[in-house]
């Protein structure tokens, strides 16, 4: 740039109070007409941008869908042929009170209930054994990994091959006689086909949370730790009072999305036992599914849906509100 | 922002939007294409006629074997060597999938232009196909080939939805080496319900069993409780009732109370993949079941009619066929194509390879052959008394509620009467599907 100071290298010295004398300014070349572009509008722009990609697909085949979803609602809309025909909250009024719908619920509560406190104990366990502070057990880094592969394994082989294992002549069975155990009808009785996607949810879902229990095991300080030891807490005291308040908001956000994902439980209850035998194991969506996919009502489906919806909104809004009593945020 | 970062967001700005609109164009596109198609569809039905046909069409159908895709894509490929002009593609999928994607494609009227029919489907899903009384009439296509029963079972109301590529009653497939092994003999047509047991007994130990319960608790309901069609009464869907309930109980008892059954599983193939493990002897299946059986198994399969119980032996008579679909773009094409896909030359193949044991009669004959000794004379008895099974406008649902509640009602779990009871709560109101008059059809 050729300005001030071009010969010297240095700025001209003025006296104080002395205006500064403008240096004659190279010619610049005239603004294009049209409106005048703010940074900020600029950044919006760009902002939008990048936000395009996720935001036309999620208009695309979320909302959309969810927004439709809500109008099929209202109607008699059979999947093919018959009239399509507004029917108000009658799907709702027919769901809350059938006898049907309030086994599937029941269902889907004792299988929340029973699979994410399994799941905080087991990953949380887990992530004690090979968190950062355990330094007793050799090669964590390849037992993550193991415990970790389950969550990347694609559900429908994993519960095809968890079907077989709970199969007559299965390894399930096959150890329990070991132990003297007779064969165990895991998936045709009502009794334990709820309990089998139970142990196979575990057992496919802990790594996840194991993984995420390990990182926040890692921003704790050490000092905590030291200072506790010093006040002569022990391990245990030192778990229950260093490392969960600690990790509190990492339990919030694991346990929070296993509820989420709990009460949306389908795949493993599709392929394992078809939500029978009987209802026994029949889940909310696969319920959903069955309605509108082997009973073509999909104005009824949407209706359960939307029920659904609410009761997740319901279950996830009030662990929200309870969090303020046992989440312990730093800052 | 450096003036690096604006030409990055810049550059980012004009991608995003040229992805977002590519997507929306190609979505409507889509959209588009899949209206126009189904236009279009709809207007050839009218319009189209030629004696030459020509164009390809598409063809769904479930297959349960690799051998079976072979099989259909072998028939499919006999249409040029009639029309040159004219290809077939077959897309297959399982026979449970089957059922639920046809539905999802009517609903958006993409059902491809030919696709299999079964014939306890007529009622639920009989409205996605074209009747083909008109194309029949004006190719003077002779119906005279073809076994009566499968043209009455694939009507609706004297409609004819569906051209039988197969048929043939429900049996019972043995294990003749499990039976040599167990020093059991062989079972022959005319046994009682007692033989029947005692033999299931004797097969029963060391892992293995004497009988598989099967597919559906319908197969063996008509020969235990001697009354057709139990879960109708006066055309009205109705279980509860002392004939189907005995059906019911007596079957069930092999399983809970006599114990010569596995435990029973909902697993996909379950009862195919059993069977041929070779550690069961017995189970009902009809002629349509060797082919897999053959394909998974290393055992000699055997043959015998249902066991004569206090009413007598009684069996139904099932099949299937390939039938025309309503978004079919060109209907007189498809027609033409089906002639040869259900030609003597197609039907003797799919025979011939086991198949099917072929709605032509004349091809029968392959079948038995590739069956073996003893097979013919088993299906040729039994189809002598075989009789048509009446399907429901809830048949669909029907078969979804018998599915959830198999396995309590064989583990005892529950009751036949409390079966009965859950199954009628889930399968909702039905009525009875009627073929109607199809005399004319077969030119009487």
């Amino acid at each position: 740039m050729a300005l001030v100071g071009a010969h010297t290298g240095k700025a001209p010295r003025r006296s104080a109070g002395e205006r500064p004398q403008s240096p004659p300014l190279p010619e610049v070349p005239p603004r294009r007409k049209g409106p005048r572009v703010t940074l900020a509008r600029r950044e919006a722009r760009a902002a939008y941008g990048f936000l395009s990609f996720n935001l036309t697909g999620f208009i695309l085949f979320t909302l959309i869908p969810v927004v439709f979803s809500l109008y099929l609602s209202f109607f008699n809309w059979p999947l093919t042929g018959g009239q399509h025909t507004l029917v108000g909250f009658h799907n709702y009024s027919v769901a809350v009170s059938s006898f049907g719908f309030w086994q599937v619920v029941i269902n889907v509560l004792y299988f929340v209930a029973a699979y994410v406190p399994l799941n905080l104990v087991v990953s949380l366990g887990l992530a004690s054994l090979l968190g950062p502070r355990n330094k007793t057990i050799k090669g964590k880094g390849f037992l993550r990994v193991v415990f970790f592969l389950p969550v990347v394994t694609p559900v429908v082989a994993s519960s095809l091959v968890w079907g077989l294992m709970f199969g007559q002549g299965g390894i399930i069975n096959a150890v329990l006689g070991v132990f003297g155990v007779g064969q165990l009808n895991w998936l045709g009785s009502s009794g334990l086909a709820m309990p089998s996607i139970i142990i196979m949810s575990l057992w496919l879902g802990f790594g996840y949370n194991m993984i995420l229990y390990i990182a926040g095991m890692t921003n704790i300080p050490e000092d905590l730790y030291e200072a506790t030891s010093l006040d002569g807490a022990g391990r245990v005291r030192q778990f229950f009072h260093v490392t969960v308040p600690m990790l509190s908001p990492f339990l919030f956000f694991g346990t929070l999305l296993t509820l989420i994902t709990s009460f949306q439980i389908f795949t493993r209850a599709y392929i394992l036992t078809g939500g029978g035998p009987g209802n026994s194991s029949t889940t909310l969506v696969l319920e959903i599914y069955d309605q509108a996919f082997k009973y073509f009502r999909l104005g009824y489906a949407s209706a359960i849906a939307w029920l659904l919806f609410i009761l997740i909104l319901i279950v996830t809004g009030t662990f929200y509100r309870l969090q303020r009593h046992w989440v312990y945020y730093e800052h | 922002m450096k003036p690096n970062s604006q030409v990055k967001a810049k550059l980012m700005l004009r991608v995003g939007a040229a992805v977002s609109a590519s997507a929306l164009v190609a979505l409507g596109a889509g959209t588009g294409t899949s209206f126009a198609a189904g236009r279009s569809g709809h207007q050839a039905h009218a319009t189209h006629s030629t004696s030459s046909p020509s164009g390809n069409l598409s063809w769904f159908f479930w297959v349960g074997s690799p051998t079976g895709v072979h099989t259909w894509t072998h028939v499919a490929s006999l249409v040029p060597k009639t029309y040159p002009n004219l290809r077939v593609s077959l897309t297959t999928t399982s026979w449970t999938d089957y059922w639920q994607k046809l539905p999802l494609e009517a609903s958006s009227h993409d059902l491809p232009d030919l696709a299999g029919l079964q014939f306890g489907y007529v009622g639920s899903d009989g409205s996605f196909f074209l009747p083909l009384n008109t194309l029949i009439k004006q190719n003077h296509y002779s119906l005279a080939g073809f076994t009566p029963t499968m043209i009455k079972e694939l009507s609706v109301n004297g409609k004819l939805l569906a051209l039988p590529y197969d048929f043939g009653p429900v049996v019972i497939a043995y294990n003749k080496t499990l039976f040599e092994q167990k020093h059991v003999a062989l079972p022959k047509d005319g046994w009682t319900w007692a033989q029947f047991l005692a033999d299931a007994k004797r097969l029963t130990g060391g892992g293995d069993y004497g009988w598989l319960p099967g597919q559906s608790p319908l197969e063996m309901n008509y020969d235990i409780s001697g009354v057709p069609d139990a879960y109708l009464q006066h055309g009205t869907f109705n279980v509860v009732n002392s004939a189907f309930i005995t059906g019911i109980q007596q079957w069930a008892a092999l399983s809970y109370k006599y114990h010569v059954a596995p435990t029973y599983s909902t697993a996909p193939n379950w009862a195919t993949t059993e069977f041929a493990s070779g550690k069961v002897a017995m189970e009902p299946n009809g002629p349509w079941g060797l082919e897999p059986l053959k394909a998974q198994s290393n055992f000699q399969v055997g043959w015998v009619e249902f066991p004569s119980g206090p009413h007598g032996e009684h069996t139904y008579n099932e099949g299937s066929g390939f039938g025309i679909t309503k978004d079919a773009k060109n209907p007189e094409a498809a027609f033409k194509a089906l002639t040869v896909m259900l030609g003597s030359t197609a039907e003797n193949y799919a025979a011939s390879v086991g198949r099917a044991f072929p709605a032509r009669v004349a091809a029968d004959p392959s079948w038995t052959h590739y069956a073996g000794e003893g097979a013919g004379p088993v299906m040729y008895a039994a189809l002598k008394t075989a009789q048509p099974m009446e399907v429901t406008t809830n048949w669909t649902a029907f078969q979804t509620a018998l599915s959830k509640y198999t396995p309590l009602v064989l583990s005892g779990s529950i009751t036949a009467a409390q079966f009965a009871k859950d199954v009628q709560a889930e399968s909702g109101a039905g009525a009875a599907v009627s073929p109607g008059n199809v005399a004319p059809l077969l030119g009487g």
